[in-house]
């Protein structure tokens, strides 16, 4: 007889598994830093040659919503700010601020989210991250379209915004593990706790 | 209280960089910074560029195969022997056959420009603009506005033009950007007419050519050397080819027809082009606007 059998021909009710903790590490501020790096090494020199339709995997958003999720509003704005405006510096993209304004709106929304248990998951962050790159493509949408360029509602869904999307969701694990096992659990970090 | 104050200078910052930026020209502060920066992760990208090669060569390999189901089985067949073919090929092939595909290039050089070899070195991160980092640029004689061709089967077939420069790289737009429009005219059509813009999938639109044109599928569209503004001079000079005539069409009440043109080169598969330096003063003057 197993020990499941066993414990519910005594009427106790079968224990569900928790997730493994996260171990508690610092603020680790010099990790994103180095995470972010490397990423935006990949996102201006790899990314750009993975192409579905018109889309490009957006290892940025991955990075974001994993450091916001687990380090809070404030970490993951800056981070996004700082990789959205690195990436529209150094690349032939033609527009400089606007990646780092929807970077830094995705990295304040998920950073609300990091005070929850859910945080510790694998799911709610790669959630965020879909839903993340599916603003960001939207939001640089919308800012071409203010900016005149002519191109219909359906070719930015079906060409650009959902291959980006599944691309990004496809290779975001991979950025979400590393991002975990660098920072470790999640906490809300606040400006007191940097000068600390 | 202080989160929130760090967290909306930052979205202030944004606002104010990206106004300032799109209102100052194109040699302002920002835009400077923007050459800097690019050519200071310009040895990066280099590097990095030749390292994923080999990925590269995978990757248009898988979707190659994709892009390659909607034929019948013996083009799925044979396009499935070539990539792999493509796959055996070492570097130092594939180097060759960008070198003599550049070679090419000279026969359809117009008169007043030198062709100046350049590399791919770095891609728009973003799928709204058609753009790449050249090796090349001004300490090479590329300036703004320079053309931008690669070896095809006419000769040097039009990929774009350069519309950033700094002394040692430049970017180039490749014509299936959004912002690009060209004057251009139809092999054996008796002179027609038009407009090249970009439409999806890497394909073009002629539009403007008037009905009683005729014009036949397969014919070579090159630049006429106007722009989209009636008769003034455009960058390209004449007679640059673009591509071929893929199919025209119009309803009974058009004046004018449109015609879908198949560009010569696939921009997203460009390793190496040919920026067109302009040497003669009529070729200078085209490039200054």
């Amino acid at each position: 007889m197993s020990t499941r059998q066993a414990l519910r021909r005594a009427g106790a009710a079968p224990r569900r598994r928790e997730p493994r903790a996260l171990p508690q590490r610092g603020v680790g501020l010099k990790r994103v830093a180095l995470m972010a790096v490397v990423v935006i090494v990949l996102q201006i020199t790899v990314m750009p040659y993975i192409t579905v339709a018109d889309g490009i995997p957006d290892l940025v958003v991955a990075l974001v919503v994993s450091v916001a999720v687990l380090r809070g509003p404030l970490v993951g704005a800056v981070t996004g700010f700082a990789c959205g405006l690195i990436v529209e510096l150094t690349t032939p993209i033609g527009t400089l601020g606007v990646l780092a304004l929807l970077y830094l709106a995705v990295g304040v929304w998920c950073g609300r989210f990091a005070d929850r248990p859910e945080a510790s998951t694998i799911a709610l962050p790669l959630g965020l991250i879909v839903a993340g790159a599916a603003f960001v493509q939207v939001g640089y949408a919308l800012f071409q379209l203010l900016l005149g360029t002519e191109v219909t509602a359906s070719v930015i869904a079906l060409r650009i915004v959902v291959p980006t999307v599944a691309l990004s969701a496809l290779l975001a694990p991979p950025v979400l593990l590393v991002a975990r096992r660098l920072l470790g659990a999640p906490m809300v970090v606040e400006p007191g706790m940097l000068d600390a | 209280m202080i989160r929130r104050g760090i967290i909306g200078g930052l979205i202030a910052v944004c606002l104010i960089v990206f106004t300032v930026y799109f209102r100052e020209s194109g040699g302002g502060p920002l835009h400077g910074a923007q050459q800097m920066a690019g050519t200071a992760v310009m040895p990066l990208q280099s590097i990095s560029s030749r390292a994923v090669q080999p990925f590269r060569d995978g990757w248009g390999w898988v979707t190659g195969l994709f892009d390659a189901r909607g034929e019948n089985e013996d083009l799925k067949a044979q396009n499935a022997a070539l990539q792999a073919r493509v796959l055996a090929l070492s570097d130092q092939s594939a180097e060759i056959a960008r070198l003599k595909a550049l070679l090419r290039i000279n026969d359809g050089v117009p008169g007043g420009y030198t062709p100046v070899n350049a590399s791919i070195i770095g891609r728009s991160p973003s799928n709204w603009y058609a753009r790449a980092t050249l090796d090349a640029g001004t300490s090479d004689g590329v300036v703004v506005n320079s053309p931008v061709v690669a070896g095809a089967a006419p000769g040097a077939a039009l990929v774009g033009l350069i519309t950033q420069t700094s002394a040692l790289s430049s970017t180039v737009t490749f014509l299936t950007d959004p912002s690009i429009r060209i004057g251009a005219t139809v092999d054996g059509s008796g002179g027609a007419l038009g407009v090249l813009r970009p439409t999806v999938g890497g394909q073009l639109m002629m539009d403007g050519v008037p009905r009683d044109y005729r014009v036949q599928e397969g014919s070579i569209v090159r630049t006429a050397g106007f722009s989209a503004q009636a008769s003034l001079p455009s960058v390209f000079p004449r007679g640059i080819a673009v591509g071929q005539v893929a199919g025209s069409g119009s309803r009974d009440v058009d004046t004018f027809q449109t015609i879908q043109v198949t560009p010569y080169v696939d921009v997203r598969a460009l390793a190496a082009v040919a920026v067109l330096t302009p040497q003669s003063a009529a070729a200078r003057r085209r490039a200054a606007g």
